[in-house]
């Protein structure tokens, strides 16, 4: 991770099966309480198979805010910027169907889907983490456009240094409102 | 496990109708039209046009009706049971099994939560325009079959005088069997479409489950497809 990290909040679950369990309860509770939109980002990323990738990373946006996907194109062009890919690399991940790609190209379709909806807060398992914490296309990408967005890791591990441990979901819910992931964002 | 998307019911999926309105799900509307009913058309138009010909030779040659009789047996056979029913029947054999198969396969492959995780919802996103998507096709392709069979009938039946067969069109044709075909096969690809769906939903999400999906798609709506055919010979 670069040297402006952002706000990371660690959620240590009992057992590793009741990661995916906890990353549900509390997206819905976020999107609840807060009608903030939460991106979830997992280790092995699931987009829609029958969708191509342009598609994918439009979804949320698209569906939510009615944003058409062409309007899309500049703000995914920025982000891919950092990344150093030529045009023809871009068309063939853009126009892939999820299928076709790597895993790692997957993450990274799973992380610009989650970020051209704006997002509070990543919600995110320590697979992904993993990743992220390599310095990996991901890593930059994350870096580049989105260096203050909150993260937090749902997992079975111990805490790492540099975050912000919370025992139970309760705890991090009340602790954290949406204006103060707004505030930090900023 | 317990299979918490088999609960989704099919009265929710219609509440969600004003989700139509939205673009994307619009798009998969229109590709469930384009996979259902453009890519069938031109095999239901054979089947319709190669019915409508057997017909017209069955009635006219084997059993010695007149050409009028015979062609205006043919409008009421078509457009009131065989082109909703044969049209129904290969859009099952054809669309129920790959909706069921792709629901099963993205339930299988976490795509279901995938989109809660997006606040997207079931329902409105993919099961709606699949449901409308089936049905609608099930009407087009019953019509592009009943006008294909027509046209067999003539053909075989007037041969060089189809003009005067085409002007006298209203003699072959009834306006009760002309509104039946609609109704019948909306009747017909709503069902279907529903079974394919709830085929899809009810299965454990397991790669050995997607077969069964696929089948059970087809026999519900086989099944479906005759008793509704017998309730609207019933009423009607």
């Amino acid at each position: 991770m670069s040297a402006e990290t952002p706000p990371l909040f660690w959620l240590q679950v009992a057992a590793h099966e009741s990661v995916e369990q906890h990353i549900d309860r509390l997206a819905a509770h976020w999107r609840k309480q807060s009608g903030g939109y939460v991106s979830v980002q997992e280790g092995r990323a699931v987009l829609i198979s029958n969708l191509r990738i342009w598609e994918n990373l439009a979804l949320p946006a698209w569906y939510h805010l009615g944003q058409d996907p062409a309007q899309l194109e500049p703000h995914l062009l920025r982000m891919l910027e950092p990344l150093g890919w030529d045009d023809e690399r871009i068309q063939n991940f853009v126009a892939s169907l999820p299928q076709a790609l790597s895993a790692a190209d997957r993450r990274l379709a799973q992380l610009m889907r989650g970020l051209l909806a704006n997002p509070l807060l990543l919600m995110a398992d320590a697979d992904w983490w993993r990743q992220v914490s390599q310095k990996c296309e991901l890593a930059q990408l994350l870096n580049a456009c989105a260096p203050k967005l909150p993260i937090l890791v749902v997992a079975h591990h111990e805490v790492p240094a540099g975050f912000r441990a919370y025992a139970d979901e309760q705890e991090f819910a009340a602790a954290l409102s949406a204006d103060s992931l707004q505030g930090m964002k900023k | 496990m317990q299979n918490t998307d088999a609960s989704i019911s099919m009265w929710s999926v219609w509440r969600k109708l004003p989700a139509l309105r939205m673009q994307p799900v619009r798009r998969i509307l229109l590709k469930q039209l384009y996979f259902t009913a453009n890519e069938a058309y031109l095999l239901v138009a054979l089947i319709g046009f190669a019915l409508g010909a057997i017909i017209v030779v069955l009635l006219h040659v084997e059993y010695g009706q007149s050409r009028d009789t015979a062609l205006r047996l043919l409008g009421s056979l078509t457009f009131a049971e065989f082109a909703p029913l044969l049209a129904g029947l290969v859009m099952i054999a054809r669309s129920s099994s790959a909706v069921a198969s792709e629901l099963a396969n993205m339930r299988m492959h976490g795509e279901f939560r995938s989109l809660r995780l997006m606040d997207i919802d079931i329902a409105a996103y993919l099961l709606l325009p699949r449901v409308a998507g089936m049905a609608l096709a099930c009407v087009l392709l019953s019509c592009c079959m009943a006008l294909a069979a027509l046209t067999g009938g003539l053909i075989v039946a007037a041969g060089s005088n189809i003009s005067y067969q085409l002007i006298t069109l209203e003699r072959v044709l009834s306006w009760s069997a002309v509104l039946l075909l609609p109704a019948k096969a909306l009747s017909f690809g709503l069902a279907a479409a529903v079974l394919a769906c709830r085929a899809g939903l009810s299965v454990a999400p397991l790669p050995t489950e997607v077969p069964r999906a696929t089948s059970m798609a087809v026999m519900h709506g086989m099944g479906a497809l005759f008793v509704l055919d017998l309730l609207w010979a019933i009423i009607g």
